[in-house]
Parts: C-alpha cells; sequence; structure tokens
C-alpha cells in the first residue's frame, strides 16, 4: 500500500490520546508522528511528503487553529482534521473554512476518523502533485529569456502575434521567432499547452491593451 | 389521741374566757349610767351618746360601762309612772355599781328627784337642764357632789343666720310639736323672730295632725322662712322625733327649712345653720365625766356652754338653694349629706387606675402589635429561608450542571484514549501483527486511561459532599498549626519555607475544621505548584492572618508567577487547571466549601510577584 509514504501527525498535549491514536493508526497501516503542542510541531524538520495533521484545538500556547492559519499562509499540503474535547459550532466553522478537512469531538468513532483521514490523505496527494506541477512548471518558464517571459505573458491575455510585434515596435517574425523558442524551451508544441504550463507555474497576463 | 386534742382545745378556748374576766375585774372599771327622760329614738339623744363615747372612751384609760336608761316621759308623763320606773332604776342600782350618774334635760334630774332616786345622793351626778327650765323651778342639786350644767337655748343668732341667708323672704312659719318642749322652742323662736324682724308675719303651725300639718305646709309662700326648732310629739302626745319631721315637711314645703338642732343631720330636708350640737354638748358632757371619774370633785367644775353651738349645714340644701359659694357660710361650717364628688374626692386614685388601665391597654395593644408583627417576622423569616435554600440548593444544582458538563468534557479524554487503544488492539490481532510488546503497552494504556477517569470521577465526588456537616467552633491557630503540619513533608520535599505568625490569643470561627483545613492545605498545594519553576531561595508559602470587623481573613502567599490572566476570571471554575496534575477542581470545592460558610473567597495577586489566596470567615467570641 502506498499508506507507507504518507505520514500522519498527531498534535494533542493529552498524552493517552496521543498514545492511543498513534496505536490505532499504526495497526491501520500507518506512519504515525505526535507531538504534544504547535511548538514542537513546528520545530521539527519540515516535511515535505504527502500526510495530514490530526490537530486538537485546545492546546497550550499556540492553539489549534493558530497553527492552522500559520499551516494555510505556509500553503501547507497537509489537510488537518480537528479533534477536540470542547467543541463548538464557531470553532468547527472557522476551522472548516480554513480548509479542514474535517472536526471530531471526542469520543469520535474510529470509521469516522479512517475515513477522514483517508480524505485527507488522498487531498495531500492531490494538493502535493498540482504543487509538483507547477513547481516543474516554474522551473521551465524559469529557462525562458526576459523578453521571451514578457511575450508569454501578451500570449496569455491573448493577444495575437501582430499585436505584440505592434505593441512591442518589432517585426512580427522576430514574434514568431521567440514563441517558438518558448514552445522549445517548454517542451510543448501547441499554444493551449504553453498557456496550461505558463498558468501552473502563475504567470499573470499582461494587461491587453489595444 | 383524737380525745387528748379535744381536751388541749378546750384547755385553751377555757384560757381565752378567762383573760378577758380578769380584765374586767380590774381595779379601775367604772360604771356610768345616763337617764335619758325621752324615747330612744331621738337624734338629739343618738347625737349627744355619740360625742359623749368619743371623749369618754378616748379620756379615760381604764375600762368604762355606760349604761344607758330611757325614762320615755314624753309618751307617760303621769307621776305614777314616774314612780314605778324610778322604784325600778332603784333596785336595779342596787343590782349595779355605779360611779356616775349623768341626766339630760328636759327634767330627767327633776323627776329622779322627785320621785327619790336614792343613787342621786350618793353617786357623783352631772345633770344637764334648759335655762329657763321648761317647767317650774325643779328642786336644785343638793348635795356637792352634783354638777349642774346649764343649757341657756339661744335662737336669736339661728334665727339671724337664716334671715341672712334670705334676706327676701318676709313670713316666718313655726312648725313644731305638741309637747311642753315643743312649745317651749316655739316661744323662743317667734320672740327672736318678733325682735330680729318686727315686720315679718309670724305663723305658727303646731297641735295638728302630720296630715293637716303637710297639707298647711303646702301652701306657704316660696318666699317664706320655715322654723322646725322640735317635734317631740304630734297629736294625741305620739312620740315623734324633730329630724323626722323635718324631712318630711321640707318635702312638701316650697320654702327653706331651718332647724335648731343638730339632730337635722339624721335626716335630709334641713338646711342647718348657727345651730345646738347635741353631739357638742355630748362631747363636753365626756370630757366632765371623765374628769368625775379620775377623781376630781364635781362642784368644782365649769362648762363653756357658748362650745355648744355650731355651723352645721346640709350641702345638698345650699346646693338646692343656689347658697353653695355664698360668702355667708362660714368655712370652717360642718357639712352634712356632702354630696361626693366622685372625681375630686380620689383624683389621684382614679387617675392612677386611669393611668394604670391606659398602660395596661397600651402595653397590651404594643405586646399584640409586637406579637404579630413577630409572627410577620417569622414568616418572613422562614419564607427567606425557604427562598434561601431555594436558591442555594439551585446554585448547587447549577454548579452541579456546570461540574456534569465540565465531568463530561474530561471523562471524554480517558474513554476516547481507551477506544483507540482497544481498537488498535483488535487491529493489530486481525492483521495477526500483535506481539506481545505491543498488547502490553496497549493494555497499559487502558489501565492507566481507566484510573484517570476513575480519578475523576473520585475527585467530583468530594465536590457533592459538601452540605450539611456538624460545624463547631474552630480555632483559627490551630486550623493553621495542624494544616501545615499535614502539608510539612511535602513542603520539606519541595523545598519549601512555610512562614506563618499566630496571635497570642487565638480567634475562633464557626465551621467545619476538616473542611477548612481542606481548602487551607488546597491553597498551600496550589501555591507549591506556583513555586515549581522558582528559585529555591524564594520558595517562600506565607500564611497570613488579618482582622477586620468581625471577621478574620486567612490567606496563603506564594512567590510564583501570580495567577495567569486568562484563567483568572474563571479560576473558581472546575477543570481549569494550569498544573499538569489534577484536574483543576480543588480551587472549586474551596469555594463551595467558603460559601457554605457564608464567608468569601478570593484569588489575587500580588504586586511585585506571587498570587494570594484568601478567605473570610466571620469572628465568633471565645465564649460562643
Amino acid at each position: 500500500m502506498d499508506n507507507k509514504t504518507d505520514i500522519i501527525f498527531i498534535i494533542d498535549d493529552d498524552l493517552s490520546i496521543r498514545k492511543s491514536i498513534s496505536l490505532f493508526l499504526k495497526a491501520a497501516d500507518y506512519n504515525v508522528e505526535s507531538y504534544p503542542g504547535s511548538e514542537e510541531y513546528l520545530a521539527k524538520e519540515p516535511y515535505d511528503g504527502t500526510g495530514c495533521i490530526i490537530l486538537d484545538i485546545n492546546l497550550e500556547g499556540k492553539n489549534g487553529l493558530e497553527l492552522q492559519e500559520e499551516l494555510v499562509s505556509q500553503a501547507s499540503h497537509l489537510p488537518v482534521i480537528f479533534i477536540t474535547g470542547y467543541g463548538n459550532v464557531s470553532m468547527s466553522v472557522q476551522a472548516l473554512k480554513k480548509g479542514a478537512v474535517n472536526f471530531l469531538e471526542k469520543p469520535f468513532k474510529e470509521e469516522e476518523l479512517l475515513q477522514s483521514v483517508s480524505e485527507a490523505l488522498a487531498l495531500s496527494r492531490k494538493l502535493k502533485a498540482e504543487k509538483e506541477e507547477s513547481k516543474t512548471a516554474r522551473i521551465l518558464i524559469d529557462t525562458l529569456t526576459p523578453r521571451e517571459k514578457e511575450i508569454l505573458k501578451y500570449f496569455l491575455s491573448g493577444m495575437l502575434n501582430k499585436q505584440i510585434a505592434h505593441k512591442l515596435n518589432i517585426a512580427e517574425h522576430t514574434v514568431k521567432l521567440h514563441r517558438h523558442s518558448i514552445s522549445a524551451k517548454l517542451r510543448v508544441k501547441s499554444v493551449p499547452e504553453i498557456l496550461r504550463i505558463a498558468d501552473k507555474a502563475g504567470i499573470i497576463p499582461s494587461e491587453n491593451k489595444h | 389521741m383524737h380525745r387528748i386534742n379535744c381536751v388541749l382545745l378546750s384547755g385553751f378556748l377555757l384560757c381565752l374566757w378567762f383573760i378577758p374576766l380578769e380584765t374586767i375585774a380590774s381595779a379601775g372599771e367604772k360604771t356610768i349610767v345616763v337617764f335619758l327622760p325621752l324615747n330612744a329614738n331621738l337624734p338629739a339623744y343618738q347625737n349627744f351618746m355619740d360625742g359623749f363615747r368619743t371623749t369618754v372612751s378616748a379620756g379615760y384609760d381604764e375600762p368604762c360601762n355606760i349604761m344607758v336608761e330611757y325614762l320615755d316621759l314624753g309618751r307617760l308623763p303621769a307621776d305614777v309612772y314616774a314612780r314605778h320606773i324610778v322604784d325600778l332604776y332603784n333596785e336595779k342600782l342596787k343590782q349595779t355599781r355605779c360611779d356616775l350618774i349623768i341626766t339630760l334635760a328636759p327634767f330627767a334630774y327633776p323627776i329622779l328627784k322627785k320621785f327619790g332616786l336614792e343613787a342621786l345622793e350618793k353617786t357623783p351626778v352631772i345633770t344637764i337642764e334648759l335655762d329657763p327650765p321648761v317647767e317650774p323651778p325643779s328642786p336644785s342639786p343638793a348635795n356637792n357632789l352634783t354638777l349642774e350644767i346649764k343649757l341657756k337655748i339661744d335662737v336669736s343668732k339661728t334665727v339671724e343666720n337664716a334671715f341672712m341667708l334670705f334676706p327676701e323672704n318676709k313670713d316666718v312659719y313655726i312648725v313644731s310639736g305638741n309637747s311642753v318642749t315643743d312649745q317651749y322652742f316655739n316661744s323662743l323662736i317667734s320672740k327672736s323672730a318678733a325682735d330680729l324682724k318686727p315686720t315679718h308675719k309670724i305663723i305658727v303651725i303646731s297641735g295638728g295632725s302630720l296630715d293637716s300639718t303637710i297639707r298647711v305646709i303646702r301652701t306657704i309662700p316660696k318666699n317664706s322662712i320655715v322654723f322646725i326648732p322640735a317635734y317631740l310629739s304630734g297629736k294625741s302626745n305620739i312620740p315623734f322625733s324633730t329630724p323626722e319631721a323635718i324631712g318630711i315637711i321640707s318635702k312638701y314645703c316650697n320654702a327653706p327649712v331651718f332647724p335648731i338642732f343638730d339632730s337635722f343631720n339624721r335626716t335630709n330636708g334641713g338646711i342647718g345653720g348657727y345651730v345646738f350640737s347635741f353631739f357638742n354638748l355630748g362631747k363636753q358632757t365626756g370630757n366632765t365625766a371623765v374628769a368625775i371619774l379620775n377623781g376630781k370633785k364635781p362642784a368644782g367644775i365649769t362648762v363653756n356652754a357658748a362650745d355648744f353651738y355650731q355651723y352645721i349645714y346640709d350641702w345638698k340644701q345650699l346646693k338646692r338653694w343656689h347658697l353653695l359659694n355664698s360668702a355667708l357660710i362660714p368655712s370652717n361650717s360642718i357639712f352634712i349629706n356632702k354630696e361626693v364628688d366622685f372625681f375630686s374626692q380620689y383624683r389621684w386614685q382614679i387617675l392612677i387606675v386611669v393611668f394604670f388601665i391606659l398602660s395596661q391597654t397600651v402595653l397590651i395593644l404594643y405586646l399584640y402589635k409586637l406579637n404579630r408583627r413577630q409572627k410577620v417576622i417569622v414568616k418572613q423569616q422562614s419564607e427567606t429561608k425557604d427562598l434561601f435554600l431555594k436558591i442555594f440548593r439551585e446554585e448547587r444544582l447549577l454548579r452541579m450542571v456546570e461540574l456534569t458538563a465540565s465531568l463530561s468534557h474530561e471523562l471524554n479524554q480517558p474513554l476516547t484514549a481507551i477506544l483507540y487503544n482497544a481498537q488498535a488492539g483488535i487491529r493489530f490481532l486481525k492483521s495477526g501483527k500483535l506481539d506481545s510488546r505491543q498488547a502490553e503497552e496497549i493494555f497499559g494504556n487502558i489501565i492507566e486511561d481507566d484510573k484517570r477517569a476513575g480519578e475523576l470521577i473520585g475527585s467530583v465526588k468530594s465536590l457533592m459532599k459538601l452540605e450539611n456537616r456538624e460545624k463547631g467552633k474552630v480555632n483559627v491557630n490551630k486550623l493553621v498549626t495542624e494544616t501545615v503540619g499535614i502539608f510539612n513533608a511535602e513542603a520539606i520535599k519541595l523545598g519549601i519555607h512555610i512562614q506563618y505568625k499566630l496571635p497570642a490569643d487565638p480567634l475562633f470561627v464557626f465551621g467545619d475544621k476538616v473542611q477548612l483545613q481542606q481548602v487551607l492545605l488546597n491553597f498551600m498545594l496550589n501555591a507549591a505548584a506556583a513555586m515549581e519553576n522558582t528559585d529555591p531561595e524564594k520558595k517562600i508559602l506565607e500564611i497570613v492572618q488579618r482582622t477586620g470587623k468581625g471577621s478574620i481573613t486567612l490567606s496563603v502567599r506564594d512567590c510564583g508567577p501570580g495567577i495567569d490572566d486568562a484563567i483568572k476570571d474563571k479560576i473558581f471554575k472546575p477543570f481549569i487547571t494550569t498544573k499538569k496534575t489534577g484536574f483543576g477542581i480543588g480551587l472549586a470545592v474551596s469555594q463551595s466549601i467558603i460559601k457554605n460558610h457564608d464567608g468569601e473567597i478570593r484569588a489575587e495577586n500580588i504586586p511585585g510577584g506571587g498570587a494570594e489566596f484568601s478567605f473570610k470567615l466571620r469572628l465568633i467570641d471565645n465564649g460562643q
């Protein structure tokens, strides 16, 4: 199973909860790491693989919701499953809005936990894949010269060769040459493929001024 | 036994019987015989005897018998009768000792003398006769044993007084009886009235029957003056009494009626005035008698006849004739028939009684009100108490609910842990990966979690057990020293220095000592935990007693970091803790205990570091 490559992080200040849940998930063939608090989790070596975080809301120091916010801002691909003993509606709404996979109130059922974990892991893989594609696209885009990047941005905004040439005050033929170069560097043949890579790399189209 | 009692009693009675006999037989005992010429019912004689007895019994120290003999000469004036009764008295006096004889007017002495009363010759005699006599001169006293008191009845002042009181009244009516004596006084009045008011008409009504007299009396004009001097016998010598006549006549008479003797006091109707007093005569005679009994010779005694007159008025009659406040009535007059103004006579008694009744009424009303108010208060009190109990119960219930909610949350931790340990076990088992090390770990975890759940429940139980324990007098010094004793071992282990001062005179509170120890110990444990990371030299726990107005505050101060602002407001709520051990239930329990003691519990940060936990309780007297 590909479970082996995922790591589930448990962050809870209650030792019994940490111990029991990690044991259970280990029994379900998951890799588990557990931490008593947000600070301890953040202090560890950054993890780049897929996985998820089972996070207690009521933590000493930085609490669960605060940690989630920080993870969101870091564009973490580790989805969060909240667990709590003192849950309330507003907390759960806030947590789910920020992208938490689930909000489980102790004592939650094993199916619920496993379901949430597998959802979270699937999401993690997807996020990880997207992240990787975007990374590849950015590497490819980075091979382009500044002029080529500029022309690419105009393409993205839907301008024709002629219009670009006019805009840059160069010959239409030169524009075509640049486009070929871009295709070659991005290792694609069609314009839609170029546009897809540029999109993944997060290139923002130039303003189309006529 | 019974017989002996009887004998004793008889003996005792006999003794009582003999004692007075002895006394009577004493040497000084004297007997006075008083001879009164007319019948016994005469009020004049009664007045005389009253006065006489008064002075004799007051003036003579030894026992004195007074024998009174009524000659009843008015009814039977014949000599034969007189002779017979004198014989009878002679016989009587032979049997009786006689030390003094008194004869009263009119003509008692002449008759007794005439018919030969032997005692008159050998016994001292006081004879009282009118002057001039009613009848021709009687034999004068025969020996020096006889003292003669001559009564000069001078009615002029009496008549003058009547005219003075009624200056407008013209005609003078004189109503009298038939007897010689009656006529004697009639003539005195007629003469006086004629002398004083020569122009006034003088009409004498006498000799008729009472009925006919009354018929005439009815016709007397209002502006007349009526005198009734004496009415000793009516028609056919029927004995009568002057006061009786005055009473009857005045009833039918429209004009004022005047008597001339004090005997009118025995009835109603006569106005009174300047009258001859038989009472005074009796008194004077009594004094004279005492002198003679004491050995003075009768011949050497003189009696002042002027003292016999006296102003006597019938108060009711004065009122009737509107003379009550007249300046003509001498202030030293004797007033008879005085209408007792009940209030003025018993003013103080009445005032006291009224005051007493009023004060009693006020007291009763006050007590009644007090009683009602007390009932209301008692009712209110019981209602308040009920309400308080209700609130207390409800508050307790609320705390229980709160506690239960907290407890259920808290219990979720070990329950969840147990569940997942077991699930893990099953999964390992199913996949055939369960080795003994893992199994041991799982079971170990489950046991620990279960224990934790059990402890949680146990700690909550202690909260529920708080109420209705016996309370008593608690010595605060002992409370402190004993709690310190319990905590001391822990303090040494943790390196904590405990400081406290005890007042020389211990203070007392009313409460449950064990519960209060629990609170204090809880404070000390919290303080110890708070100073876990404090420098070893600064690990000081201080117990302070502060007294306020009727209260004592006992506080535990630590040198830790103080109370976290985040939990400061809810520090007394259950399951709030910053400690790694325990469930945060200690302060909640403490609060319940102190509330149950009507006290206050506080948690504060000390400026400059550390926290202070305190409770305040009401002080009680040592003797209480």
